[in-house]
């Protein structure tokens, strides 16, 4: 006779206490942090560089979690600002321990802003936790507007979604609107910003937002 | 491929489990895996299969996972209802500020085991 044993025991427990974890280190230095998800290429990299040029460096930490390309940290360090590359080897996102681990090798003290940089694909870093206070979700005017209704997780533990490379669009049919209205059905609270890291637009806004913040 | 990762934690919540109750044999293993996780089922068991080699009590148990629909709580009016096409909207008041009650667990629910 075989017996049935209750369990009730989240398989996610262990990321969820070193995110929790991770979440009280970045509050008692006063540190926002935000987790940052794209499919490949979608400009996460670029946005970091230009998000850089606009604000103090010594008031920022990376934390360089994409396998894409190794030449993330590289083009992240003539700006000065801690960078911790994470070698995720073939592993398809962050997780909390990874983040545990990455900060540790940070001096948080100063630092307002810490932006991590996660591995490109839309399915599994939006699974694990790493202790962010938000969670951006980039989605390139090269990609379809129904990404969104097929990565509904993503969208809608996000805070924040930036619809990137605009400058793009009079070449392209993507529909802005569209892509917002997909996003929101998901997640009505999501904040959009559309910016192109070519003309510069969106960016102060993207700023902004970010600076807000910084403050506390 | 997150699902090797989910492997490995189901399967050190089963092995503690096991333990602790004394049992000779896992014949089955309970999933709840809440609709907006989004679990591709034939890859979480093909990786449990995997990482279930490291014991033979667990080895060869069946990981039957039940998906759970997004259910919905309007935080307006209270109404409570199944979210269907991912439409976080009360159908009751167009409400869309919408608490998710279930569609987001991820959890080992029982064992069967001899
Ligand atoms: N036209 C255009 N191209 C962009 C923009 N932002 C990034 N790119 C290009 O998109 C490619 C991938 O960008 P990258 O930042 O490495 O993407 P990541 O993989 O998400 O980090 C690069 O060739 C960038 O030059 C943009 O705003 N407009
Ligand atoms: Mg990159
Ligand atoms: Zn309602």
């Amino acid at each position: 006779m075989s017996i049935k044993i209750q369990v009730l025991n989240n398989i996610l427990e262990i990321n969820e206490s070193y995110a929790a974890q991770n979440r009280e280190t970045f509050e008692a230095n006063h540190c926002f942090s935000v987790n940052m998800m794209s499919s490949p290429g979608s400009g996460k990299t670029t946005l970091l560089e230009k998000t850089l040029e606009r604000l103090d460096p010594s008031e920022v930490a990376i934390i360089e979690g994409d396998m894409q390309t190794t030449k993330d940290a590289e083009r992240l360090e003539r700006f000065g600002c801690q960078i911790v590359q994470i070698s995720t080897g073939n592993a398809c996102h962050l997780d909390g321990k990874m983040i545990h681990d990455a900060v540790e090798d940070l001096d948080l003290s100063g630092v307002r802003l810490l932006v991590i940089e996660n591995v490109g694909n839309l399915v599994c870093p939006a699974e694990f936790r790493v202790g962010e206070h938000a969670k951006v979700v980039i989605l390139s005017v090269t990609e379809g507007e129904d990404k969104p209704l097929k990565y509904p997780l993503m969208f809608r533990e996000a805070a924040v979604c930036i619809l990137s490379k605009i400058d793009l669009l009079p070449h392209l049919d993507f529909s802005l609107e569209e892509a917002r209205r997909n996003a929101l059905q998901i997640n009505p609270q999501l904040e959009f910003f559309s910016i192109s890291c070519r003309t510069g637009e969106g960016l102060d806004e993207w700023t902004d937002w970010l600076r807000k913040r910084m403050k506390g | 491929m997150h699902e090797m990762g989910l492997a490995q934690n189901i399967f050190d919540i089963v092995l503690r489990t096991a333990e602790r109750n004394s049992v000779d044999k896992v014949l089955r293993i309970h999933i709840r895996a809440g609709q907006l996780r989004g679990i591709v089922p034939e890859q979480l068991q093909f990786c449990f299969g995997f990482v279930a080699r490291e014991s033979p009590v667990i080895e060869g148990a069946e990981l039957v996972i039940e998906t759970v629909p997004i259910r919905g709580k309007c935080k307006d009016c209270n109404h409570e209802f199944l979210v269907e096409e991912y439409r976080f909207v009360c159908p009751e008041c167009g409400h869309e500020d919408i608490e998710v009650l279930e569609g987001m667990e991820l959890l080992v629910s029982n064992i069967e085991a001899l």
